[in-house]
């Protein structure tokens, strides 16, 4: 069977290749998206007091090393039993929210944009950032990297640098926010709101209004019917800090609800050979394959699905462009991958919205930003909606702290099953007689920058063993001896 | 971790191979060394670029020396040869003489944002370490963990953080100090290894845990 390989895959974060089979007609048989990369955190944080989690556990990723130091935060909370102040709850949830902002632009316009802008059968030179401010001109060029500066600044301010922040402590944080600095949060919280309002009608402009891309958004090529959760807040509103994990089935019906302390009873791990990353399932649906519908135990994260698996947004403009999504897509829920697109600008919206709430809440600036904890430690659960999923952190430790056992549910890993549904999916779709230009190619990687993954994330574990095979040969080269294990 | 971690639902012990064969044809994957290398073991390095991640300043200022070719010697370290110490907002909070009479851990107390790390108990890497990075962490008033790795002429800097660790500890009354009390007041230190090894096992004497 003659196979076609896209090595490495463009314009996401980590490491995968696609190999597609072809059979004697040209169609595509069978296309799997691989992921050839290894981190080993949950291997090599044994050993590591715990209280450090929050600044080893952001070198998983360099793209969003804030989600895992506020998973790794919220874990260290549960582990020493300590409650945060309020003030520092604020502190968290407002940098996380400034960290929301920019990481989902950054992929709109620099990872996934480019596909809809410039066009997904555009030269592969043009399929990039360059060729979006071609497209959109530098002034809008410029804005884009100023609202990023300025959000990521907020990050500076609050965590140390944008980059691996390190303010997290069990029970709260390490350094409070000045008034001059919150001055500087409201105004970058205004250029946000300003900005992802724009980036909207942007989106309107270029994608809604070209009825080429609708077809492909609305299309049968880039849709599943799954399952979807993300965290709610006690009115099922999206939140990202904090909640309780909502899962809704294709219909759109309420499947479960549940603590994180409890994920446990919902979410399983599903391990193939063919590559590294593994592949989460609901467990009480269970492990049918890659396959759509109620049956399978295959779910989605990330915008389109905390969408669909809340009932709303939590501040106003935001609402207003949750509202138009669904009212022009037909209602909920959407199971358009593409639509993950517009569901991850509305998201942008609402964490803006959400830096200039809390950034004008007169406790931001208290100096009461930790709890000491007293308990002696054991084990401890964390979670937050990180901009690409759920993300847990989950940790055992010794009396002293020192980590025992960690096990972390990233992200990516709980989309990794979809992205290979759609993956293949668009190749058998696309691909007819053997004819595969560089524009399809790009259209079947276009199936997984959707949910703009983070691979380096989601392959943040290790084998218990490596796979050895030992030949012993004499010295005139005969075989003698073959090992296996 | 693709057998015992507790999602983990593999009753037929899958795990990843390097080389799958499925109905279609063959899937690879490659395979991973048992240690960890640094990249100058790998290829041939030019300059360094220290800092996880390095700082957007030093960045700038590497990119404009090639373009200038203004470049330093091959094998230059292209950040300050100094200890952050040297730089640091808490210098001056730095006594002459520093003991340690009980280490502390950033949750069991309420760090002072003015106060040098080690005189509050605080282990802090800053003495082992390069400075360069504007002191960041210290700024978020969290310790330094050495991502920067040491000065020039310093071959592990793990092993030079230890020394200076121990050379700190309990140094008030020390001359008094049983060999156990001694013991005692170093496993005070919560994880040394990961402390002082964190950026710089790969480079160190040590180079990995030792293999069964």
């Amino acid at each position: 069977m003659k196979k076609i390989t896209i090595d490495p895959i463009t314009r996401l974060e980590g490491h995968g290749k696609i190999e597609i089979f072809l059979n004697d007609e040209g169609s595509c048989e069978r296309a799997c998206l691989q992921i050839p990369e290894l981190r080993g955190f949950e291997k090599f944080s044994e050993g590591r007091a715990a209280e450090e989690m929050p600044r080893i556990t952001t070198m998983i990723c360099g793209v969003c090393p804030t989600a895992h130091h506020m998973a790794a935060s919220k874990a260290l909370d549960d582990l020493w039993k300590v409650e945060p102040p309020p003030a520092a709850k604020k502190i968290r949830e407002l940098m996380y929210n400034a960290f929301q902002a920019e990481d989902h632009i950054l992929h709109f316009v620099f990872l996934g944009g480019p596909d809809f802008v410039v066009g997904p059968s555009a030269p592969a030179a043009e399929r990039n950032v360059l060729g979006v401010i071609g497209k959109v001109g530098l002034e809008v060029g410029g804005k884009v990297i100023e609202m990023r500066k300025r959000m990521r600044n907020v990050l500076r301010i609050i965590g140390g640098k944008p980059v691996m922040p390190t303010c997290g402590l069990p029970g709260g944080v390490s350094k409070q926010i000045s008034e001059d600095e919150r001055k500087t949060i409201i105004e970058a919280g205004e250029y946000g709101v300003d900005f992802c309002q724009f980036a909207l009608t942007l989106f309107d402009d270029v994608v809604l209004k070209n009825k080429e891309y609708v077809d492909l958004i609305t299309g049968d090529v880039y849709s599943h019917k799954t399952y979807y959760m993300g965290m709610v807040d006690e009115n099922n509103k999206v939140n990202f800090y904090d909640g309780k994990l909502r899962v809704v089935d294709p219909d759109g019906k309420e499947f479960a609800k549940f603590k994180v302390q409890d994920y446990l009873e919902h979410i399983r791990e599903h391990v193939e050979p063919w590559t590294y990353v593994k592949f989460s399932y609901l467990k009480k649906v269970g492990w049918k394959g890659f396959v759509d519908g109620k049956d399978s135990g295959v779910f989605r994260v990330a915008p389109l699905a905390r969408l669909n698996a809340s009932d709303g947004m939590a501040t106003p403009l935001a609402q207003q462009a949750y509202e138009k999504m669904f009212e022009i897509l037909g209602g909920k829920p959407v199971h358009s991958t593409l639509a993950f697109h517009w569901a991850r600008l509305v998201e942008a919206l609402y964490a803006c919205e959400r830096v200039l709430e809390l950034a004008k809440d007169p406790e931001i600036t208290s100096d009461d930003i930790v709890t000491l904890p007293t308990e002696t430690p054991k084990e401890g659960i964390g979670v937050v909606e990180a901009p690409r999923g759920t993300l847990i952190h989950h940790y055992q430790t010794d009396e002293r702290g020192i980590l025992t056992k960690v096990n972390l549910i990233v992200a990516t890993q709980n989309n990794s099953a979809a992205i290979n549904m759609s993956v293949e999916k668009a190749a058998k779709s696309l691909i007819k007689k053997g004819n595969v230009p560089d524009g399809i190619l790009n259209m079947i990687e276009m199936a997984f920058r959707a949910y703009d993954p983070c691979h380096a994330c989601a392959t943040h574990s290790l084998p218990g063993r490596t796979p050895i095979e030992v030949y012993v040969y004499d010295s005139a080269g005969n075989l003698v001896k073959k090992l296996e294990r | 971790m693709y057998k015992e971690v507790p999602t983990v639902d593999n009753p037929k012990g899958t795990f990843p191979q390097q080389k799958t064969k499925v109905k279609e044809g063959e899937l690879t994957l490659p395979e991973f060394y048992d240690t960890v290398k640094t990249l100058d073991q790998t290829i041939d390095v030019d300059y360094y670029l220290p800092g996880c991640p390095p700082p957007p300043d030093l960045i700038m200022a590497a990119i404009t020396a090639i373009l200038e070719g203004k470049l330093p010697e091959k094998g230059a370290v292209l950040a300050p040869n100094k200890a952050l110490c040297d730089t640091c907002p808490r210098a001056e909070s730095k006594p002459e003489k520093l003991s340690i009479d009980e280490v502390k851990r950033p949750w069991q107390i309420k760090m002072d944002p003015e106060l040098c790390f080690l005189a509050q108990g605080v282990i802090c890497m800053g003495p082992a370490t390069r400075t360069g990075c504007g002191e960041t962490c210290i700024r978020a008033n969290q310790p330094c963990r050495g991502c920067f790795g040491p000065v020039d002429g310093v071959v592990d800097q793990g092993a030079k953080a230890l020394s200076m660790i121990a050379s700190i500890l309990g140094l008030d009354g020390e001359e008094n100090m049983t060999e156990e009390e001694v013991k005692r007041k170093i496993d005070e230190i919560a994880d040394p290894a990961g402390t002082v090894y964190r950026f710089s096992l790969a480079s160190s004497l040590l180079k990995r845990k030792r293999m069964e």
